[in-house]
């Protein structure tokens, strides 16, 4: 469900092959692009999880450490003193873990598969250097193996909340694109695709109360995410029509932090509602 | 066909420079980037094309409104109106931020507020000494100042940023068995275990500093701690407020010290006015508390606690910051007065709600405060 601009940009991507960064608010749907591109392109998603201390132990490859002990032991009894031996036989490749960035390296049946190196912001600076020796050249030495180069480099796609601001090196290897929310239309139809058979007079009404939602003074306006939980949960609870009564009741959805719930049951869903009530004074009576 | 593509990156070329003078840092590679993304997607829709120069050229989305005021002007304009549209006065005195505001200013003043105009012009004017001559606060002789300043600079760079990761360790801690396994192949009969510990994760430290009119010299001294700070940890997030609150962050980064405070003078628009202190830690906690609060952070709060807003707003909101961070510290100068007693409205809901008071006054106590942050880093308090 993406609009024209997001295109352009996926496309470049593609055609460039350069990684995309894709920054906005949380709930948006940044990881959700790169699963669909992965689906539509029919190519291995593999997703690497940004956080503080991610290092390219966790990222990158690591020694199987348990089974090279295991292997020297089995030299010692095999009574194999040779260095050379040993070394080749504990720093064998069968010993290597393969970490996402490996595996984005490796070659893959289906074409270079899609790398999804998810909020990015929350890892440290110097795991944003590693990165970009990685995104600039496709390969990694390791150091007892040799070098290992990607025969197609992979789709990669960054994505970042912005609680911090990145590093100009790392943007600059990027195409850059900023995901907005989305306008109502385009909202209603991700609702419709997300969650099938749903009530559309419910739906539009949803769509046009969290639209307005996002405008008021809030520590977090709720995402794309948060109205499709929204949706499904007065689904579930049977509601036909949106009230003041079942808004209040299910807003947990939408606004997670508690300032924001409590100004959003004392201000805002009356008159959001009498506000999207007004186009059609008809239905507003009978709500 | 040629004679169009021709002019399509000439245009791009043109586009580029722009944007460069408006202060977007677009370099040649970003450039051959936007004529190779022209190339892909063709020039048969205006909007295609526009999209594919912003994923090229731009790498922040607050420079977007600034590439489409010059997209329109570059491409959709007729071409007399172009030279018209790119002679924008950028005089050599004037610095990158100014000139970038300038440049935004001359050509696309609709998409802003119109009351943001006036004092931006009136910032933009006023030359940088005159600046200067109006933010100096007299409290020290020139060679005083200094002096201090070096003293901060010189406690700051004591003070090492660890990284959260595995540092190797003499005594017996955490296993490491890639280590023991490395030197194990190298020398069999001399290896023994290998051990590792965790480094000990950096704070990150937000300084809200208080620059309304009882505040100025204090406000200095704490300013150009900020910049010592930030020339060593680039985790230092910088606020200014008296009235409303300005995030300064990004000025921290011009190396040279005058320079920064300069900059920051002619950045803040509220310099000697009222205070607002709940306020400001009100727009804090909303607009960039995800950003830059988490558990991780100190939050340095100078201000005397003099405030002119409601009491209630800033209780609410220094509650809520004590929540999201670590620690908030608060530096009160007023400390400097052996009889002083948190007695006005906002330093009394301070005292309650935060840490108490710490004295901002002399570059000793600020030096006591850079060694007290180094403590708390490693764990020492």
């Amino acid at each position: 469900m993406a609009t024209r601009e997001l295109a352009v940009s996926v496309f470049l991507a593609l055609r460039l092959q350069r990684p995309l960064l894709l920054e906005g608010q949380s709930g948006v749907g940044k990881t959700e692009v790169a699963r669909t591109l992965a689906e539509v392109l029919g190519r291995d998603l593999i997703r690497l999880q940004c956080y503080e201390g991610l290092d390219a132990a966790g990222a990158l490859y690591e020694w199987n450490y348990l089974r090279q002990l295991l292997e020297i032991r089995i030299a010692e009894v095999a009574g194999e003193r040779s260095r050379e031996a040993l070394s080749a036989s504990v720093f064998d490749p069968r010993f290597l873990i393969h970490r996402p960035l490996l595996q984005a390296l490796q070659p893959h049946a289906a074409g270079a598969p899609v790398l999804l190196i998810d909020e990015i912001d929350r890892a440290d600076e110097p795991f944003e250097a590693f990165l970009l020796e990685i995104l600039s050249d496709f390969q990694v030495t390791i150091p007892e193996l040799g070098t290992i180069r990607a025969v197609e480099p992979p789709i990669v796609i960054l994505t970042s909340n912005r609680t911090r601001e990145l590093h100009d090196a790392l943007k600059r290897r990027c195409l850059y694109h900023w995901i907005g929310y989305p306008d109502a239309a385009t909202e209603l139809d991700i609702l419709q695709a997300r969650l099938p058979g749903i009530e559309l007079r419910l739906a539009n009404q949803v769509i046009a109360f969290v639209q307005r939602l996002r405008a008021e003074e809030l520590y977090k306006a709720p995402g794309v995410a948060e109205s499709i939980d929204w949706m499904r949960a007065l689904t579930a609870l049977g509601v036909g029509e949106l009230t003041a009564t079942s808004a209040d009741l299910t807003l947990g959805a939408l606004l997670k932090h508690q300032e924001d719930l409590e100004r959003g049951r004392a201000s805002c869903t009356e008159r959001i509602l009498a506000e999207i009530a007004e186009p059609r004074p008809a239905h507003a009576a009978g709500g | 066909m040629t004679r169009s593509s021709e002019s399509v990156t000439g245009r791009i070329v043109t586009l580029a420079g722009v944007l460069r003078r408006a202060g977007v840092a677009v370099g040649t590679g970003e450039t051959l980037l936007a004529t190779s993304a022209v190339e892909a997607v063709g020039v048969e829709r205006v909007q295609d094309l526009a999209e594919a120069l912003a994923t090229a050229l731009l790498r922040r989305n607050e420079d977007r409104a600034l590439f489409d005021a010059a997209f329109d002007a570059i491409f959709i304009a007729p071409p007399s109106d172009i030279d018209g549209a790119l002679a924008v006065p950028a005089p050599p005195a004037l610095k990158a931020t100014q000139r970038r505001l300038a440049a935004a200013l001359a050509r696309e003043p609709a998409s802003r507020p119109t009351e943001f105009t006036k004092p931006v012009l009136q910032a933009i004017a006023a030359s940088e000494a005159e600046t200067l001559r109006h933010r100096d606060f007299e409290q020290m002789s020139v060679s005083e100042a200094r002096a201090a300043q070096d003293l901060l600079r010189r406690a700051v760079r004591w003070w090492h940023h660890p990284v959260r990761r595995w540092r190797p360790s003499v005594r017996p801690r955490v296993f490491d068995a890639r280590r023991t396994i490395r030197e194990f192949a190298r020398s069999p009969d001399a290896a023994g275990l290998a051990w590792r510990e965790r480094r000990e994760s950096p704070l990150r430290l937000v300084l809200v500093c208080d620059v309304s009119g009882s505040m100025s010299a204090y406000a200095r001294a704490f300013l150009q701690l900020a910049h010592a700070l930030a020339r060593r940890d680039r985790s230092v997030e910088l606020f200014a407020f008296a009235t409303r609150l300005t995030r300064l962050t990004r000025l921290l980064r011009t190396v040279d010290v005058d320079e920064c405070l300069a900059r920051i003078g002619t950045t803040v628009r509220d310099w000697d006015s009222g205070t607002r202190i709940g306020a400001a830690l009100t727009r804090l906690n909303r607009e960039f508390g995800s950003r830059v609060l988490g558990s991780r952070t100190i939050v340095l709060l100078l201000t005397d606690g003099l405030e002119r807003g409601n009491p209630a707003e800033l209780r609410l909101a220094a509650e809520r910051l004590t929540r999201s961070c670590r620690a908030v510290l608060w530096l009160n100068p007023l400390l400097r007065y052996a009889q002083y007693e948190p007695l006005a409205r906002g330093a009394a809901v301070l005292a309650q709600t935060v840490t108490p008071a710490r004295p901002a006054h002399d570059p000793a106590s600020l030096v006591a405060l850079v060694r007290d942050l180094a403590d708390l880093e490693a764990g020492r308090r």
